[in-house]
């Protein structure tokens, strides 16, 4: 069970990433997760790939090769519309799972 | 993905693999781009990039799994590696394999052999509906030939009946066959009347099948062929219609082909419709036998039919009670055709069926064994990060690897087996196409090897997924449970059982046949060629008074006696063990009308009895002085004259039966007895007259000779054909080859059972030493301790003999229960043993002893030489 609720966490970050970024490479990814949770989430890069690979599988992001600001090639992902509906449904599951913990926490 | 990328991604493993790498490197470029621009040294940027990230290569392969939806990529590394882990242990795939091989091989066999007869689709419409008609006389359906028209009299009592739509008559034997100037030949012609196709429900292939007005006698000179004919004498031409062929030297137009599958009668090459007419006669000699197909009407049951017929015959019998032989018996038509191989088909069946349990219990052991060896390996590789699923993948392309190359030598195997049991085939099987292993075949095959490989490959497979690597790595966790153990131990003692029963029944049959070649025949089967020719055509014509047919047989035996090697010549009207049909005439002693006896009339020539060496007992043989006008004489055999005659001297008494013996002869010798068809017959009376006296369209004739007689046989061809190459000889086989035909199913039967009884035995040799083996290896430990503390190193062989001992003797044990029952199934075939034969069960119980000390002799002896030293070095 640990191990569903890290993976459910690792989509919901990424999905959310892209669809406030719209574009990113997977390293751009790192970074923003990094930045934008105050250094409080650090994604460990080696499970970021064969997650992006997946959801690339199940049709929630799709791929381009295009080059970056520092002309580089790079692999950029973006969200589809069947991935904006898997990032209502991630963010909904999240948040019971997160009423139930707190509801059990104060539970005396 | 799109789907075009993930099919892609099926197959272009290479650019996968390299996309995925470029991902990586530039994921890791860009951090050290990164951490440059932050301040770090290259070198450091580079370490810090790699620390970050993690194991590339793990992640590679992570990545790469999550792409492809089917790594048929990664199922052929699987199979590869499967091929090496195989390779690395021969004794395991080369026994697996073999076993496997042998099951299959022997299985497939039979199951094509099977397939062929008793579950062949036969080539009619409805074959269900298709009955044959016995004891058909008591009903009314039957060839009355007193009456002027009689086919016209078969077809309105055939319609009267209300159960069925169609009937039918017919009889098969062989013709001479020409046509135009192409020689000519033997075949087996049909003559039936007009509905035969009809109540069959076969279409004809080219022109047409028999028309109702056609067996009215003066139409039916029309012929229909078969495919077989028309191919190898009008070379498949359309053409052939209208033609003319000769059968038995009357014309013929051919009307129409049959498909390539219709084969009823047997065998049968023209179909013509000439059961009625008395002209034709294509039929030879007195004797044929007729019989009444019947096409049940549609909706109606077979106990209605079997009514309606019933109630006509208690009709015609005067409501008086039936005997059973008066009773008409309807059966469909299927189980006729089967029945005299169906007993020996179901004995092989049940036979392979036995031999295919032992090798599956056989692979189960070498499963159980496997399993435990591979443990270890698994619970480390698991420990290690391989996921449980490729584990289990690999497991069962290991076993689906085994069982496919089984499988491939398995059809080899059958492909033999068929051969061999072609070789010893019954006699009855001529009657059946060829079987031949066919794609069918080797798809079902195919599919069962590799759902064999799948069941057996789960077993460890799901083991090995739930283990837990810690306890599964713990020390001598490699060895079989103890309840595995046992479990092989009563494995093994089942197929030594089961082995046991084929072993004994193969015995039996072997005493059998041993019994049988001891009957005394009464006449000679070495060195004894035969062959049978019917004269046919104008000059042969009985009615005539020339002596053409007399003159024939004078020519030909003259000249065949003066072939080199032979010793002596003759002729026989019916030959013993001719398979044909024979006649029985009732006979009078001295023209009065008690003390009638039923005998078999024969015609043969002076030197016959010399030839097939029968005795002459009393008086004289016949010789060129017993003419047409001299007095009629007779030959009996001692059995008849007992029974005429008992107690007197049968010489100068007279003998009176119809068409035979209507001048009443003299009997001039006595012979002795022989049994006609053969050796678990009894001897048939039987009377003779020369050739010289009766005159006789067909004969066959035989040669005794001093060397093999089937050498003789090319010059047979040319001496006969040099005298009327108009008339084909046929049938010329040994004397032996027909008492072999005359045995062949009890043969068949033998050569089943003693095979797969070899089989089974190999087998079961095999499973005991593979456990007796194991156990040893297993306790080398504890046997090294044991030598080291001082045991006895005989104890210890004693010991483990007795180890193999038991499960022999448990195994007979239950074997010889389960022989004596199973053993009744083939009674029938027995002769001069019954199933519960001493001698035999004793005989079999000590070769079984004795396979089973060879089994454990040598595990045993390498047990006694342990080495305490190395042994309780090693683990």
């Amino acid at each position: 069970m640990a191990k569903n609720d890290l993976q459910g966490t690792m989509d919901l970050l990424v999905l959310k990433t892209l669809a406030q970024m719209r574009e990113l490479h997977g390293y751009g990814i790192v970074l923003h997760i990094q930045r934008a949770s105050a250094e409080l989430l650090q994604v460990e890069e080696g499970s970021l790939y064969p997650a992006l690979h997946r959801m690339e599988q199940s049709g929630w992001i799709s791929s381009e090769w295009a080059m970056t600001e520092t002309n580089r090639k790079a692999k950029f992902y973006k969200l589809t519309a069947q991935g904006r509906k898997q990032l209502l449904a991630a963010e909904e599951s999240f948040e019971y799972l997160v009423k139930g913990i707190r509801a059990i926490q104060s539970y005396a | 993905m799109s789907l075009m990328r993930r099919i892609q991604n099926l197959v272009r493993r290479d650019a996968v693999e390299s996309e995925i790498n470029a991902e990586i490197l530039a994921h890791l470029e860009l951090r050290i781009e990164d951490n440059v621009t932050r301040g770090m040294t290259l070198a450091e940027a580079r370490r810090d990039a790699m620390l970050r990230f993690g194991n590339t290569t793990l992640i590679k392969e992570g990545t790469h799994r999550s792409d492809a939806a089917l790594t048929i990529e990664s199922v052929w590394a699987d199979a590869r590696y499967a091929v090496r882990k195989l390779r690395n242990s021969p004794t395991y795939s080369i026994t697996a394999v073999l076993t496997i091989g042998l099951a299959i091989g022997a299985n497939t066999a039979v199951f094509t052999l099977v397939h062929a007869t008793l579950l062949r689709q036969l080539p009619f419409d409805e074959p269900a509906r298709v009955f044959d008609l016995d004891n058909f006389y008591r009903d009314g359906l039957a060839p009355d030939m007193s009456s002027k028209n009689y086919e016209s009299a078969f077809n309105a009592q055939a319609a009267s009946f209300k159960t069925i739509e169609a009937a039918s008559m017919y009889s098969s034997g062989g013709v001479n066959f020409s046509y135009e100037s192409n020689g000519s030949q033997r075949l087996q012609a049909s003559e039936t009347s007009a509905r035969f196709f009809d109540v069959l429900g076969v279409k004809s292939w080219l022109g047409r099948a028999f028309q109702a007005s056609d067996d009215v006698p003066g139409n039916d000179a029309v012929a229909v062929i078969s495919d077989r004919l028309w191919h190898s004498t009008f070379h498949g031409e359309t053409s052939a219609l209208g033609k003319t062929i000769t059968l038995n030297g009357q014309t013929f137009k051919v009307i129409g082909v049959m498909p390539k599958t219709m084969d009823f009668p047997s065998n049968t090459d023209v179909w013509t419709p000439t059961i009625f007419d008395e002209n034709t006669f294509l039929r030879e000699g007195g004797a044929y036998m007729t019989w009444v197909i019947v096409r049940m009407r549609d909706g109606v049951t077979p106990e209605q039919m079997r009514a309606e017929f019933t109630a006509r015959a208690q009709n015609r019998n005067g409501n008086q009670k039936m005997a059973e032989d008066q009773i008409p018996v309807l059966s469909p038509i299927a189980g006729k055709l089967t029945k005299s191989i169906r007993s020996s088909l179901l004995l092989l069946s049940g036979a392979v069926t036995l031999v295919l349990l032992i090798a599956c219990a056989n692979i189960a052991g070498l499963t159980l064994v496997r399993t435990a060896q591979r443990r270890a390996e698994f619970a480390l590789r698991a420990a290690l990060g391989a996921a449980r699923g490729r584990l289990v993948r690999q497991q069962l392309i290991e076993s689906v690897t085994l069982a496919l190359a089984g499988a491939a030598i398995g059809i080899l195997f059958a492909k033999l087996a068929l051969q061999l049991l072609y070789v010893f085939k019954p006699a009855a099987l001529e009657n059946f196409p060829r079987p031949a292993i066919d794609t069918g075949v080797l798809i079902f095959t195919g599919l069962i090897a590799a759902l064999t490989g799948l069941a057996f490959g789960m077993i460890p497979a799901w083991q090995a997924s739930h283990e837990d690597p810690a306890t599964a790595l713990k020390a001598g966790v490699w060895r079989v449970s103890k309840s595995g153990a046992r479990l092989r131990k009563i494995l093994v003692a089942g197929e030594i059982a089961t082995a046991f029963v084929l072993l004994i029944g193969a015995g039996l049959m072997m005493r059998t046949i041993v019994n049988l070649n001891r009957v005394p025949l009464g006449y000679e089967t070495r060195n004894v060629l035969s062959f049978s020719i019917s004269l046919h055509g104008a000059p042969y014509a009985v009615e005539k008074t020339t002596p053409a047919l007399a003159q024939f047989y004078t020519n030909a035996l003259g000249r065949l006696g003066q072939l080199p090697g032979v010793k002596s010549a003759a002729a026989v009207s019916t030959l013993p063990l001719d398979t044909r049909a024979d006649m029985e005439f009732p006979v009078q002693p001295d023209g009065t009308k008690t003390g009638q006896q039923t005998a078999a009339p024969r015609i043969i020539s002076s030197g016959y009895f010399r030839t097939i060496g029968t005795p002459l007992i009393e008086g004289r043989d016949f010789n060129e002085r017993d003419t047409k006008t001299s007095n009629a004489v007779v030959i009996v055999t001692r059995d008849l004259a007992e029974k005429l005659w008992p107690n007197q001297n049968p010489l100068g008494h007279t003998i009176h039966c119809a068409f035979f013996c209507e001048q009443n002869p003299t009997v001039i010798g006595v012979v002795g007895e022989s049994r006609r068809f053969g050796p678990r017959s009894e001897a048939l009376a039987q009377f003779y007259v020369p050739y010289t006296q009766r005159d006789w369209t067909y004969m066959t004739f035989v040669l005794s000779s001093e060397e093999r007689a089937s050498i003789l046989a090319p010059l047979v061809r040319s001496v006969v054909a040099a005298i009327d190459p108009s008339q084909p000889i046929y049938d010329m086989k040994t004397m032996k080859e027909r008492l072999d035909d005359n045995q062949s199913l009890v043969r068949f039967e033998m050569f089943a059972l003693g095979f797969f009884a070899m089989l089974a035995g190999c087998l079961a040799f095999v499973g005991l030493y593979g456990v007796i083996a194991y156990t040893v290896t297993q306790r080398t430990h504890e046997i090294g301790l044991r030598i080291a503390l001082g045991a006895q190193r005989r104890r210890i062989l004693l010991a483990v003999l007795r180890e193999g001992e038991v499960m022999a003797v448990s195994g007979a044990a239950i074997g010889l229960i389960a022989s004596l029952v199973l053993t009744k199934l083939i009674t029938a075939t027995l002769y001069g043993v019954t199933a519960h034969d001493r001698g035999t069960l004793a005989l079999a119980v000590l070769l079984f002893l004795g396979i089973a000390f060879l089994a454990s002799f040598i595990p045993a002896r390498r047990a006694a030489s342990v080495d305490p030293m190395v042994a309780l070095r090693a683990e």
